[in-house]
This record gives C-alpha cells, structure tokens and sequence, in this order.
C-alpha cells in the first residue's frame, strides 16, 4: 500500500443546482434517496429549496425524529450538568433553548461528514436517513471496508488496526447537513423557531446554504460543512438570502 | 474475460461512467467507503503525530476508492463468478441497506450470507466503475487514458484530478500503485463529459 496523501485541500462548495421535474416527486421512503439532475436556474434553486422545506416539515412530525433529538438533547444536558457541577456551578440558569441548539450542533458535527454531490446531479437523503447511517452496526460498516483494515496493517500496528472501530457516520452536501440540523431543531424539546436556511452566493447565484435559528432573544449560525467553524461560524458571501421553515 | 490489453472500447467506458454518478447504489458506497477511508487515515495519521484531515480531502477519497477497486476487483478462485462490476459494490453494500430498512439499525444482526461473487468480467468495465465513483464525489476532471503501441491502443486505464493534482490509476495492474502507470510508445486521453445531459434538464 502507499502511504497516505496529505496535498488535500478543501474545495469550494459546488453550485447548487435544481430541477422542476420532480416537483410533484413523493416524499422518498425509508433507504431511499432523491437525486435529480438540475438545471442552473433561479428556478432550480427554488426547487431545491422547497425539498428542503418539505423534508424538514416532514421531520417535525417524524416520531423517530423526534425521539432522536430528545435522546441527544438529554445526554447533552446532562453531559454539560456534570461539568458545570465539577466547576461548582449548576445548569439552572441555562437557556433550554442554547441547550438544544448546542446539543443539535454537537451532534451534527461529531456525525456529519462533508462531501461534494456528482457533477449536475443534487443528491438530498431526508434527515431519518442520514440518522438511521450512523446507527448502522459497526461490524457492517467493518465487513465493506474490509480493504482498508488490511491495507492499513502495512502502515499501522496489526493489533491497533483490528481494534479500530468505524464511526457511526452520515454523509452529505451543504443542503443535505442543512437539513440535518434544521430537522433536529424542528424536533427539539425547546422552541427553537422560527428556522430559515440561510443563503450565500452573489447576485446571479447562491453557492451555499447553512441554517439560522432564533434561540431565545439570539439568532444562531450553524454551518456544518466547513472545517473548523463552530456554533455560530458562518461563512462571507457578497451576498446572502433567507428562507424560513414554516413549522 | 477479455485481456487487460486490447482495444479498449473508450465510448462504452466513458458512458459507463457517466450513468455510474447517477446511479444511488454507487453515490451511497463512494460516500461511505471514501468517508470511512479518510476517517481511518485520520485516526492512525493522528497516532502517528502526523495528522491529515479527512475533510472533504478528495486526494484520500481517491486513493481510498483505488484502494477498495483494486482490492475486489482482482482475480481469485470463487464458487460464484460476475461479468458485471456492479454485483460486487451491490453484494458489499447489502447488509447496509438491510440495515437501514430498519426501524432501528442499530439492532440489524445479519445472517448467512452467500460467498461474495468474484469479478471476471471485462477490465475495462472494472475501471469504468471506478471512475464512476469517483464521479459519485465529483472528484473530477477524470481521462481515460490509453496506451499506444504500434499505432494502436492497447490498454485502457484512469487519470484523475484530486486537489490539485492528476493521478493515474489502473486498477488492473497490481504492481502498482495510484499514481503510477505503465510504460507505452505513445499516449491518447479523452476526458469524460460530466457536464448536463439534455434529457436530464428536461
């Protein structure tokens, strides 16, 4: 095997592209996946962003949604409960809105993986699928990516090798980890409204999308793509659009 | 099973690849297979305090994506045999999907499962997929490259440009590595049309 290449650099999110010709295309089942080819219209942009909607609306009332987002708010409070005790202070006084924004986030980032969609073909997975992925068993995840353990074990101490345990991950574009997270917000046990995927581009396109969410008396940013940001990190663009989640 | 050399047909291979980045069963298995590559770069990089980030670093994706291709897509002696490269991406990725099926993954156990087919279909076909996954990734411009000997092209293989940089890849060859290929009189690429179809903008 050849060592692993370190030149990687990242590369500017692709331009978002829609299509009307599956306007009227169903809410996609459980494993299934949406992928359309777009045209790089206003128009398609406009679709595309209607998916998203949709996809979040649909999660908002998805109880395996919701039961997710409970589990992950709830192991973060407590989480943060402890290590507000070890300093000799208490979570009373925490917004139970900044909470779940911070759990939301936490997760996201801890499971979300950025890549590019194929060349003029948007690829949106609802936000149910993308949870499901990063519950699949790690022994199946082990059995296809069997290659890379034994290629690997050339690099890297043998034992160390088959110790390692694949991550519970899910993948996707900027739209995609938009949805992600927005749909969580949607399901949150705090009010977490109103939601609006924000819009970054110029004048004749937007390039990328990320998600706006009013906790409490603040809007918070939340963009998962980009290496490095936190909670409330957010991209320049010259210019910037808002759409909100009707919920 | 044609030979690796012969006179690659590079129209069939290019189309191949087009419809490859369109196909989901292919854009789920690049996602996962490039993304838990780089995650397992990243894990040993960093225990060999030499850390690479996986982020969307299309260079790891690739050579994760060689890696596995090559790996699979080589000669071995099975019970069960395939011309069709697409078998075993669908035979590897089908626990997931079983998995995903469920109301809850986490609890998907498995079962039996029949010997995973091995490939003796056309290399060229082998190579096409591989370069479709790649443009599951939009890692890409991607070539064909060929091989010239005596006027005529003999051997088919990829040529793909990740971060900055084209990389050969020849999957078929297990001498070597991404990156490299073999020696020919001359050379021809033709770069494959990622660009819109008219259909699809209909």
């Amino acid at each position: 095997m050849q060592g692993w290449v370190t030149l990687g650099r990242q590369t500017p999110p692709a331009t978002h592209r829609a299509s009307t010709s599956a306007l009227e295309a169903p809410m996609p089942k459980s494993g299934e996946v949406r992928r359309t080819a777009l045209p790089p219209t206003f128009d398609g942009i406009r679709f595309e962003i209607g998916r998203m909607v949709f996809y979040v609306q649909e999660a908002s009332k998805d109880p395996f949604m919701i039961e997710h987002t409970r589990k992950v708010c709830q192991e973060f409070d407590s989480m943060m409960d402890q290590a507000a005790q070890m300093n000799g202070g208490s979570l009373a006084g925490a917004s139970p809105a900044l909470l779940a924004v911070g759990a939301i986030d936490a997760w996201c980032r801890a499971h979300f993986c950025y890549v590019n969609d194929p060349p003029n073909i948007e690829v949106i997975q609802t936000p149910t699928r993308m949870v499901k992925q990063t519950r699949v068993p790690a022994t199946v995840i082990r059995d296809v990516i069997q290659p890379f353990y034994q290629a690997m074990e050339t690099v890297a101490e043998p034992s160390q090798v088959q110790a390692y345990e694949p991550p519970g991950i899910c993948y996707g574009d900027c739209d995609e980890g938009g949805i992600l997270f927005m749909s969580q917000c949607a399901c949150a046990p705090a009010d977490l409204k109103p939601l609006r995927f924000r819009f970054g581009g110029h004048e004749d396109t937007l390039h990328h999308v990320w998600d706006r969410v009013k906790a409490g008396d603040d809007w918070i940013d939340s963009d998962l793509t980009e290496e490095g940001y936190d909670l409330g990190d957010y991209s320049e663009f010259p210019h910037y659009e808002e759409v909100e989640v009707p919920l | 099973m044609r030979a690796v050399e012969g006179s690659p047909d590079t129209a069939r291979m290019a189309e191949a690849i087009v419809q490859a980045r369109k196909d989901p069963l292919l854009i789920d298995f690049a996602r996962l297979i490039a993304v838990h590559y780089g995650k397992m770069v990243e894990h040993f990089s960093g225990i060999e305090d030499r850390p690479v980030s996986a982020h969307n670093n299309k260079t790891l994706f690739l050579e994760g994506i060689d890696m596995w291709c090559r790996a699979r897509f080589s000669p071995r002696a099975a019970a069960r045999t395939t011309e069709n490269p697409r078998d075993i991406v669908e035979y590897a990725m089908g626990p997931v999907y079983e998995a995903l099926a469920l109301e809850a993954p986490e609890t998907y156990r498995g079962g039996s499962r029949a010997e995973p087919p091995a490939y003796e279909g056309n290399p060229d076909d082998a190579t096409a997929l591989m370069l479709g996954l790649c443009a599951t990734l939009d890692i890409s411009p991607i070539r064909i490259r060929l091989g010239v000997r005596e006027g005529q092209a003999v051997r088919a293989w990829g040529k793909v440009y990740a971060d900055g940089k084209w990389y050969d890849t020849d999957i078929n060859d297990p001498t070597l590595a991404l990156g490299e290929a073999q020696e020919f009189e001359g050379y021809e690429e033709l770069e494959v049309p990622l660009e819109m179809e008219e259909e699809e903008a209909a």
